[in-house]
This record gives C-alpha cells, sequence and structure tokens, in this order.
C-alpha cells in the first residue's frame, strides 16, 4: 500500500513582525536564549525574592524607625541591583558583541546581505537594551514591594529607571565601540590611552565638575542633558559603525560632523544669559571635537573614487567641502585646523570669555593642534612600512600623555628634577595635559611649547602633499 | 563575441610584502561552472575573498557583469552568494531562524519571504531540519544550510570555498547534485577544492594557481585529454588484423614509443597533446594502410595535470631566470 507524502509546514517564521529590523530579531531570539541571559535573570530575581521577603518579613510590628531603617535598606538593594545589572552586567555583554561577529567571520556573511554596518551596530545596541528594558520591568514587582515599607516616590522611581536605562544605552554603545577594537591593539591601546589620557582627563573632568557643581547642568538644563547624552549615544554608535564598515562606505563625514552640533546651544545659552552654561557646552563641544579629530587622524583608510563621486554629482558645493570628507589622515587633520579655525573665531569675537581667557584659550587651541598633528608627522615619517599605523597613533598619544600623568604625579617628589618638569610641559600632548595638573608654565617654556606645536604642525602639512595631489588625479579621473 | 561575466585584470593582494595573489588575470563566462584549484598558500581564498567583496586588492580590478567590486561593492552584493570555507552557525538558533534572519537581512518580507525560503528549503531539502538548533547539524547538513543562504538572494554568481571538504561520500554526493541542479539553472559558479577528481566532474574549466599566480586555465576535458602542445598523450589504437605492422609503424616514427602491445592493438605514448597533430598521425596511419579501428586518447588524472604543472616552471620564473 502506498502512503501519500505529508505537505511541509510552512517554511517561515512569525515570532517577530516584518518590519522589525533583521539584526534586532536575531540578536533577541539569540540574546534571550543565551545561557548568559538566563543566568542573570534568575539570579538577579533570587537576590531580589530574598532582600524582598526579608524586608516584609520584618515589618510587621515594627517601630517607626525600623520600618524607616527597612525601606531604606530595602531601597539602597532595589537600585543598586538595578545599576548593577543595567550599568555594568549588560554593557559587559557588549564588550564581545562586534569581536565575536569578526573572530567567527559571520560578519563576513552579514556585509554580503542588504545590511549596512550602521543597521548591525544599530541592531545588536538595540537588543541589548531591549533586553535590559525587559529584565527592568520584570524587576518592577519587587520595586511595589517596598510600598509597604513607605517609601515610594512614583515619579521619582520613573525618573531614575529612564536615567539607569538611559546610562544602559550609552555604556552599551561605548562598550559595542571597544568591542571593535582588535584585540592585540585593545590591550596596549586601552592600557596607555587610560593611564595617558584617561587619567589627567579625569583630574581635568573633576575639576570642572567641582568648578561647576556636580551635575548641575543637568538639573539646570534637562533637555541639554538630553541633547548631550544623544550625541554621545550617536558618538559611540558612530565609532562601532566604523570598525566593521567596509571600504567603500565613507563615514569620515558622518564621524566629523557629528562633532559640531554640540556647540550649537552655546550660543543660545549665551543670548539667555546662561553664561555657566555656554561655558560648559563649549568645554564639552570642544572635547567631542578633539576626540573625533584624534579618532580621524589616526585613521589609516584611504579615499576611494566612490567616495569622491558621491560629493562630486552634488555639484560645485560638493566638489568644495570633498577635500574636508574624504577618508585618511590628511584630510582629518585639513578639516581639524578648519573647524578649529572657526571655533578660535568664535572664541576671539564672542564674548564668553574674558580677553585673557581668550589668549590662554588660543594657546590651549595651538597645543591641542600641535598634539593631534605629531603623532600624525611622526608616523608618516618613521612608520611608512608599519601597517597598523593607526594605532602608532593611539598608542603616541597614550605614551606621551602617560609622560604628562607620570610627571605630575610625582612632580612633587624630591627627586623630581626640575628640567624635567619644563621637558614634560613642553612636549607635545604632555604640554596640554600639564597646563590642567600644573597650570600656565614660565613664558620661556610658553615660547617653546609654542614652537614645537608650530614644526609638527607645519611637519605634518607637509607630509599630506602626495595625498593631495591623489586626490587631484581622482578628481581628474572622475571628471572624464 | 559576448562579455565575459566576471573579469579581473592584473589582481594582486600584498600581506606585508607577501603576495598572496599576484597579478592574475582571467575571464568568466556567464554560465559556466569553473573550479578553482591549488595547493594550501596558493592564493585561492584570498582571490574569493576579493571576488565576494571581502578584501580589497593591493593593485588590480575586478568587474562582476561590469560593475567593479571595489567601487561598487554593494551592487555586487546583491548579485553574489558566498560559501566560505569556515563555516561558524550561531549559537541559540534554529535552522529557520537562521534563514529567515538572513531572508530579512536581503530585505525580503511577508509573503515573498515565505515563498523563497520554502523554494531554498526544498531546493537544498532542508524541511526536516527546519526546527533543529543549527549547532547540532552535521558537517553535511550545514554546509546544505550554508548553501541555501548563499541562495536567499537568488544570487547570479555563486563563490563556493572548497563546499565538499570534510563531507562524507553521501554528503558529498548529494552537494554535488545540488551543484549539478543549479548549473541548469544558469548559475555562474567559481567552485573552489582540493579534491580535483570532484572538481573534475562538477566544473567546465578549471583555473590552476600557484604562488599567487594562475598556471594554467582551461577547458576541463581538453585537460584531461591534454589538449595542450607541451604535454604528452597516451594513445589507445585498435586494429583490425595483426598488430605487427601498426608496432612497426609506430617504432619508424620519432614522435611514438610503444607502451604496451595488446592482442588487438597497442598502447603508445605521443611526444605531444596538440590535437592537430594527432589528427594528421591518424591520417597518416590510414593512409599507411594500418587497419586501426579505433583510436583515442587516455584521459588523465586531474591530480597527474595538477602535479606536473606544478613541477613545470612557470613562465614568468623562466623570464625572470633569463633576465639574472
Amino acid at each position: 500500500m502506498k502512503t501519500a507524502a505529508l505537505p511541509h509546514a510552512p517554511f517561515e517564521c512569525n515570532d517577530f513582525p516584518s518590519w522589525v529590523p533583521a539584526v534586532l530579531v536575531k540578536e533577541l531570539r539569540q540574546g534571550l536564549h543565551t545561557r548568559g541571559f538566563f543566568a542573570i535573570v534568575i539570579l538577579f530575581h533570587a537576590v531580589m525574592v530574598v532582600a524582598m521577603t526579608t524586608t516584609v518579613i520584618a515589618l510587621p510590628g515594627a517601630t517607626p524607625a525600623a520600618r524607616a531603617a527597612a525601606a531604606d535598606t530595602s531601597n539602597t538593594f532595589f537600585w543598586t541591583l538595578l545599576a548593577v545589572m543595567l550599568l555594568l552586567v549588560l554593557p559587559a555583554r557588549a564588550l564581545v558583541g562586534l569581536r565575536a561577529e569578526v573572530d567567527s567571520r559571520t560578519l563576513d556573511l552579514l556585509v554580503l546581505t542588504h545590511l549596512s554596518a550602521w543597521r548591525i551596530v544599530l541592531g545588536k545596541w538595540a537588543s541589548l537594551v531591549a533586553q535590559g528594558f525587559l529584565l527592568l520591568v520584570s524587576m518592577l514587582p519587587y520595586g511595589f514591594v517596598r510600598y509597604f515599607a513607605g517609601s515610594v516616590d512614583l515619579a521619582d522611581d520613573a525618573f531614575r529607571c529612564c536615567l539607569l536605562l538611559s546610562g544602559c544605552g550609552l555604556l552599551t554603545a561605548a562598550a559595542l565601540w571597544c568591542s571593535g577594537l582588535p584585540r592585540m591593539a585593545a590591550i596596549p591601546i586601552v592600557i596607555l590611552i587610560g593611564y595617558g589620557t584617561g587619567m589627567p582627563a579625569f583630574r581635568s573632568a573633576a575639576g570642572a565638575v567641582a568648578y561647576a557643581g556636580p551635575l548641575s547642568f543637568a538639573a539646570d538644563s534637562p533637555s541639554l542633558a538630553v541633547f548631550d547624552g544623544v550625541l554621545l549615544l550617536l558618538f559611540f554608535l558612530v565609532g562601532a559603525v566604523r570598525r566593521i564598515a567596509a571600504p567603500a562606505e565613507n563615514y569620515a563625514l558622518v564621524t566629523r560632523l557629528l562633532a559640531l552640533p554640540a556647540f550649537l546651544p552655546v550660543p543660545v545659552f549665551a543670548l539667555m544669559g546662561k553664561a555657566e552654561l555656554a561655558r560648559y557646552q563649549f568645554g564639552f563641544a570642544a572635547c567631542i571635537l578633539i576626540v573625533v579629530a584624534a579618532m580621524e587622524i589616526a585613521s589609516v583608510r584611504l579615499p576611494m573614487g566612490i567616495h569622491w563621486r558621491n560629493f562630486v554629482k552634488r555639484g560645485v558645493p560638493g566638489r568644495l567641502v570633498a577635500p574636508l570628507f574624504q577618508p585618511g589622515w590628511q584630510s582629518a587633520l585639513a578639516f581639524t585646523l578648519l573647524a578649529g579655525s572657526v571655533v578660535c573665531a568664535l572664541v576671539w569675537w564672542g564674548g564668553l570669555y574674558s580677553p585673557g581667557e581668550r589668549l590662554s584659550f588660543l594657546r590651549l587651541a595651538l597645543l591641542v593642534a600641535g598634539g593631534l598633528a605629531f603623532p600624525a608627522a611622526l608616523r608618516a615619517g618613521l612608520a611608512r612600512k608599519n601597517k597598523n599605523t593607526g594605532a602608532v597613533y593611539a598608542l603616541t598619544i597614550g605614551a606621551l600623555g602617560l609622560i604628562a600623568a607620570v610627571t605630575s604625579v610625582f612632580s612633587n617628589a624630591p627627586l623630581m628634577p626640575r628640567w624635567w618638569l619644563e621637558v614634560a610641559s613642553m612636549l607635545p600632548v604632555s604640554a596640554f595635559w600639564m597646563e590642567f595638573t600644573r597650570g600656565t608654565p614660565g613664558n620661556s617654556v610658553v615660547l617653546a611649547q609654542c614652537a614645537i606645536a608650530i614644526v609638527s604642525l607645519i611637519t605634518a602639512c607637509w607630509q599630506t602633499r602626495s595625498y593631495w595631489k591623489d586626490l587631484a588625479v581622482l578628481n581628474a579621473k572622475e571628471r572624464a | 563575441m559576448s562579455k565575459p561575466f566576471i573579469e579581473v585584470r592584473n589582481l594582486r593582494r600584498t600581506f606585508n610584502g607577501f603576495h598572496a595573489v599576484d597579478g592574475i588575470s582571467f575571464t568568466l563566462e556567464a554560465g559556466q561552472v569553473t573550479g578553482l584549484i591549488g595547493a594550501n598558500g596558493a592564493g585561492k581564498t584570498t582571490a574569493m575573498r576579493i571576488l565576494s567583496t571581502l578584501d580589497l586588492p593591493t593593485e588590480g580590478t575586478v568587474l562582476l557583469g561590469g560593475v567593479n567590486v571595489v567601487e561598487q561593492p554593494n551592487d555586487v552584493r546583491r548579485r553574489l552568494g558566498w560559501m566560505p570555507d569556515h563555516f561558524t552557525p550561531y549559537k541559540d538558533t534554529t535552522v529557520l531562524q537562521y534563514l529567515d534572519f538572513f531572508a530579512r537581512a536581503q530585505d525580503l518580507h511577508g509573503a515573498a519571504r515565505t515563498r523563497r525560503l520554502g523554494e531554498i528549503a526544498e531546493f537544498t531539502n532542508l524541511h526536516p531540519l527546519r526546527d533543529r538548533p543549527i549547532d547540532k547539524l552535521s558537517k553535511g547538513q550545514l554546509q546544505r544550510v550554508c548553501l541555501a543562504r548563499a541562495l536567499i538572494n537568488d544570487p547570479e554568481f555563486l563563490i563556493l570555498d572548497e563546499p565538499v571538504a570534510g563531507l562524507d561520500p553521501k554528503a558529498r554526493h548529494e552537494f554535488k547534485h545540488l551543484i549539478h541542479l543549479l548549473r541548469e539553472r544558469g548559475k555562474t559558479m567559481l567552485i573552489s577544492s582540493h579534491i580535483l577528481s570532484e572538481l573534475g566532474e562538477m566544473c567546465d574549466m578549471l583555473l590552476f594557481m600557484d604562488r599567487g599566480k594562475v598556471v594554467h586555465h582551461g577547458d576541463t576535458h581538453a585537460l584531461r585529454r591534454g589538449d595542450n602542445t607541451a604535454g604528452i598523450s597516451i594513445i589507445n589504437i585498435t586494429v583490425a588484423g595483426a598488430v605487427e605492422p601498426a608496432v612497426k609503424w609506430l617504432e619508424d616514427r620519432a614522435k611514438w614509443s610503444v607502451l604496451e602491445e595488446l592482442t588487438d592493438g597497442v598502447k603508445a605514448e605521443f611526444d605531444s597533446g596538440d590535437p592537430t597533430l594527432l589528427r594528421e598521425e591518424l591520417k597518416r596511419m590510414m593512409a599507411d594502410n594500418i587497419g586501426v579501428v579505433d583510436f583515442h586518447r587516455e584521459e588523465r588524472r586531474l591530480e597527474e595535470t595538477f602535479m606536473e604543472m606544478l613541477r613545470a616552471p612557470s613562465a614568468s620564473q623562466a623570464n625572470e631566470k633569463e633576465e639574472s
């Protein structure tokens, strides 16, 4: 007897609607099934159950003081656990997000689809934040248990949840950015940049916060906090996208332009008479511009016909701005110098700073430009055959920053020679950091550091000659 | 003459001074199945990665259907299917979820996605595996999933890097059958493999690479027969009547040497692979009244041909020696 073959079930998967982005679907399917996610859910729920049960058991018949203490404890426990989960565990999971795809060569399969690098990174980020949101929602019932202890302020709780989720989003984006770095390069870069740049930067930022008051800007202008947060988020995501983008995709334009919107609120606050906020925002925007410039000047990508063509087809305006937005450190240096000059002009003619401050600002700007140009000039001169010249750039900046950090820490030690303090105050990069930790040096040192910065700039500019010639050839080819 | 579908011109890829691909040029016609052969480190995978837009050449041009793979990679990717030599499946994902993700990634939505997934599942016989975790599949099943993924966008050009490596004979047979069906559907394919006999069965053309250079590019059957002016040909001649006149005729001629006398003929070696010369020799035999009833060239094993090519110094090496 013959049996008829059963028809196959349709080969379709309808767990997510079609409009949900592909990478988000993939990451959620995987992410919600991983042992890591299960472990986090079970562990955090178990801890929370124990903590809240203890609170509830302790409450009946307790004195008002004991009730207040129990409420405090449950509050602290609840928010600490949420913070650990959202600000530590989830961003830590993102630290392997892109590297895992690169190492297992599954990224190759993704880039061959219609997915752009931007969609891949955004999908991964959105998935982790969605998982964070799910975890947060799953924890909310414990938040209501605190009601019995009489310590719930719904508006405050909602604000804190939003803050935690925003922090989770920002840190996850930063972790995704780091996950794109090559593992071998990441270790020395993290160590050197961390100590060499992070330490003096932290000291400067700590000084700024002490001056402006802790997070006073967020309280004074929540919209500015949101604006800066979104800019930072975009900055991290674009950083991650750049790590995996195909060479034919030009992210120089987006990355470099991303440094400029941060300056927009400055004149607004200045006109509103909020000079403090305007100065804070100006400092923040300048920091973003410096980091973007460093990232772009470290880049070793080269312009291709397709990059140039995308500008040229927009007519004369496109042709005019094209040289400023091509991949490569030479174009990035030109952009940095132009953007820096515009910023300096605004400072000089704007009313935000006193005449004395303006001069200091211009000197600082020169030190920044010299500090960014020096490693590029060094790399172009010495490391022609070194393939990973981006790492050379980062390591040079890190090493010079480390000199500043160590010199500052031991500046009062009896064994520290006086001449070394002066040398550290003159060296490129180091001179900039020493300015924040040691203050303005004597006139002779100021002259020397300015001279070194100018020589570095001129040398770096001189080394860009062949790049501009190549661009001219590219332009002629495209016109032909 | 129609324009070639793939055009590779003076392609070079250098890693820290080492030429992984060293100035190769070749063309592939539409609908052709070409086998890429070479020892480990010959530059096959590097060349394939450049063709599939995953790597950048140091020099040279690659055009796919007239589109430059470096300058317009997105246009090329829409027409391309890529099957890597090393396939890492996603964890915690079923076969259906895996293929559904790639269909979504190719911007297939709704009914179009369901239809396309159904077609490729039918073609690669993946219906029975639909709910199996992808990281628990056998190597043969994984290769079928990988091929299904490469076919989702219905590509014109398929690049398959070592598709049958590590497969058992049954899985290998099934895979070869799929390649055969794809060839019938007019897909242009470039397949690399170490198993030369199987490449011979699957491919119309063969491209031999050694130390980053193309050492031979030609028709598979011609290569088997030895249709090149340099090599030798082994000929089986069957005669009607006595064998001795045929043996004497062959021994009297400079280019022939008798290898074996058979009961109804002779096996001999001819000092050329040129088919024109062979035709002339056959004409002469007939004219000299040698009762030839069968005259055919013994096909050579591709492995032997490949080793022969590796032993022969390439033209460029010979030139370099002359110059020095």
